[in-house]
């Protein structure tokens, strides 16, 4: 009886652990393709960060003059200093919602806020490193620019 | 029996699946790696930043070029020791969230936080280096900045 | 009887264990779509990535700007590229002039700079490679002279029937619908130019042999005037304009912010006199309207301040 039985339900236990095998092998694919996803989406806001980095430091209104960028851009110390002042709404198609932080070292550690729209939210961030350069002691001084973007 | 055989092996076929899944599923549902490309680009414009900034009224390619060379150099007369100095002023400020190797080959001006030399082939995630350009106009070394994962 | 019923349980158990499988698929299926459409919006992320970073500004996509009667700047159509592969006939734009320095026409094409650092100053505009410019001027055109107006079978010889063709006209003639050259041109060709006339451009097409003028607008400088080539529709030039002065402004304010930040920081020594002379300079210019501003912007007195701090090894203006 019990055997009779047995046999009768064969079929469909054949069936569930056919089905779980499934099941469980599409877990495994969505859960690879969310973690390459998140892989790529990484990239992609960190190129798009570098882009906003890049644009910095050939703006007008930032950059050194044309004699001290023979060799790489730089960013005018004085310059940056009345840009962080300035109205940074004409700004915004450019830079969009992103914090754009400059810190250098002119004996000590120092910080400017060039640019800030950010919107509270999950951020994420970009750093450059180049120099930014003093019109007053023509010197160049080791700097970092981080740019801060809204994500959420 | 012969059937009851092939059964086991059909049981036991599915329990290797199964295990091989979980495996497949442990290995692949690891966090995202640290990005690479970006890893190595900060680091390139690091070094050419560290080349260009101000040492001792010159730049630090100079200071260190002087270094190589063994030339007297600064007000201190040692530019390895400003080049050290400088190094360890700028990674304390500005490196603190990587582990790192940043050194000028041919001398001893080292700045070494987790990343030993022994180690590095294969725990990298970025080494890139630029040239040094001694005062006769040829390399005389490479500044090298290796960021250990 | 019980084999029935057996029967029936076997179905039971099909059907619970299909459902169970459907409903596990569709879960799955879902999750899957939701991953690839965030990774879409990443994608295009990537792509307006890429491309800013080949455009020097963009202007606020908001801008409302009224010049002329009731001229409004359209939404989202302004962009500054001088990446060749996106350049958008329709919608150029430009950026504002240099102190030290003019850009090159070459003769019959307009032609890209391509530098990635773009002084202030370069009159950069995007140009079309299906499109030929022509430039009729009688006497010199600043940036060179392309074709003589009465040089009507060279101008005739650059128009094909299947070619666009935007024309400016620089010679402040009887009227552009008599100008000599124009009528060189085959009846049978449509034409879109720009005619500068005094004080005025004026935005014209001719189209089955018609001419008909769209629009005028007040003519500044040579060197503004010179994205009408490539714009050809007068919004779009006009708002360009307008967003271009005004940055324009930002740029020369910031100068002169920045001049008397190291004023005030530096000791007296031979560069205060020229950085006096530059500061003096940008604050006048900073006041003034849009006409005298731009003709501020291009008189010598800033360039020769500018040659002057830097052949004494003084901190610059720009």
């Amino acid at each position: 009886m019990k055997r009779a039985q047995f046999q009768t339900l064969e079929p469909i236990l054949v069936i569930i652990i056919i089905v779980l095998l499934a099941g469980v092998g599409l877990l495994f694919f969505v859960n690879v393709s969310k973690t390459s996803v998140a892989h790529d989406i990484s990239t992609l806001h960190e190129r798009h960060l570098t882009a906003a980095l890049d644009r910095m430091t050939t703006l007008p209104e930032l950059s050194c003059p044309k004699s001290e960028t023979e060799n790489t851009y730089c960013i005018d110390l004085y310059k940056a200093r009345v840009f962080a002042t300035q109205d940074h709404i004409p700004y915004y198609a450019l830079f969009g919602p992103t914090k754009i932080t400059l810190r250098w070292l002119d004996g000590t550690a120092k910080e400017l806020v060039l640019y800030d729209a950010l919107q509270s939210g999950q951020v994420r961030a970009a750093t450059t490193y180049f120099t930014i350069y003093d019109p007053l002691t023509d010197e160049r001084l080791f700097a970092m620019l981080t740019v801060q973007r809204d994500v959420s | 029996m012969k059937r009851a055989q092939i059964e086991m092996i059909g049981l036991v076929f599915i329990v290797l699946l199964l295990v091989v899944g979980i495996m497949l599923y442990l290995r692949f549902s690891s966090p995202p790696e640290q990005n690479n490309e970006g890893t190595f680009q900060g680091a390139t414009s690091f070094l050419v930043a560290l080349k260009e900034s101000a040492v001792c009224d010159a730049s630090f390619e100079r200071v260190a070029a002087a270094c190589i060379e063994g030339h007297a150099f600064c007000d201190s007369g040692d530019p390895c020791l400003e080049a050290q100095l400088f190094m360890d002023e700028i990674t304390s400020e500005f490196l603190v969230q990587h582990k790192f190797n940043l050194s000028i080959e041919r001398t001893d001006v080292q700045v070494v936080v987790d990343c030993e030399s022994g180690d590095q082939r294969t725990l990298l995630a970025a080494a890139p280096r630029t040239p040094i350009v001694l005062s006769r106009g040829v390399i005389g070394g490479n500044i090298v900045l290796s960021i250990c994962r | 009887m019980k084999g029935q019923l057996e029967s029936s349980f076997q179905w039971i158990f099909v059907l619970v264990a299909g459902s169970i499988f459907l409903i596990l698929f569709g879960l799955l299926a879902r999750g899957c779509v939701q991953a690839t459409e965030t990774k879409t919006t990443g994608l295009s992320v990537s792509t307006a990535a890429t491309r800013l970073t080949s455009l020097a500004w963009q202007p606020t996509l908001t801008t409302e700007v009224s010049l002329i009667g009731d001229l409004s700047c359209p939404a989202g159509t302004l962009t500054l590229t001088h990446d060749s592969a996106t350049a958008s006939i329709d919608a150029p734009t430009f950026l504002p002039p240099s102190l030290n320095g003019r850009s090159e026409i070459e003769t019959q094409q307009l032609a890209l700079t391509a530098t990635p650092s773009i002084p202030l100053g370069n009159v950069l505009y995007a140009y079309d490679a299906d499109t030929v410019y022509l430039i009729l001027a009688q006497g010199t055109f600043e940036h060179g002279t392309v074709i003589p107006a009465t040089a009507q079978d060279t101008l005739a010889s650059h128009i094909s029937s299947t070619t666009k063709t935007l024309v400016l006209l620089t010679a402040a003639g009887r009227g552009y619908i008599e100008n000599a050259a124009l009528d060189s041109i085959p009846a049978t060709v449509d034409v879109r130019g720009v005619a500068r006339e005094g004080n005025e451009m004026i935005f014209f097409e001719r189209r089955n042999g018609i001419m008909k003028s769209t629009g005028a607008i007040p003519y500044l400088h040579e060197a503004l005037a010179i994205g009408a080539f490539v714009s050809a529709d007068i919004r779009n030039f006009a708002c360009a304009r307008a967003e271009v002065i005004e940055r324009m402004r930002a740029l020369t304010v910031i100068y002169e912010q920045r001049t008397q930040m190291l004023l005030d920081r530096m000791p007296t020594n031979t560069c205060t006199q020229f950085l006096e002379a530059a500061q003096t300079l940008l604050e006048e210019m900073n006041t003034k309207n849009n006409a005298a501003y731009i003709d501020a912007v291009f008189a010598p007195e800033l360039p020769a301040q500018q040659s002057a701090l830097t052949y004494a090894s003084c901190p610059v203006i720009a």
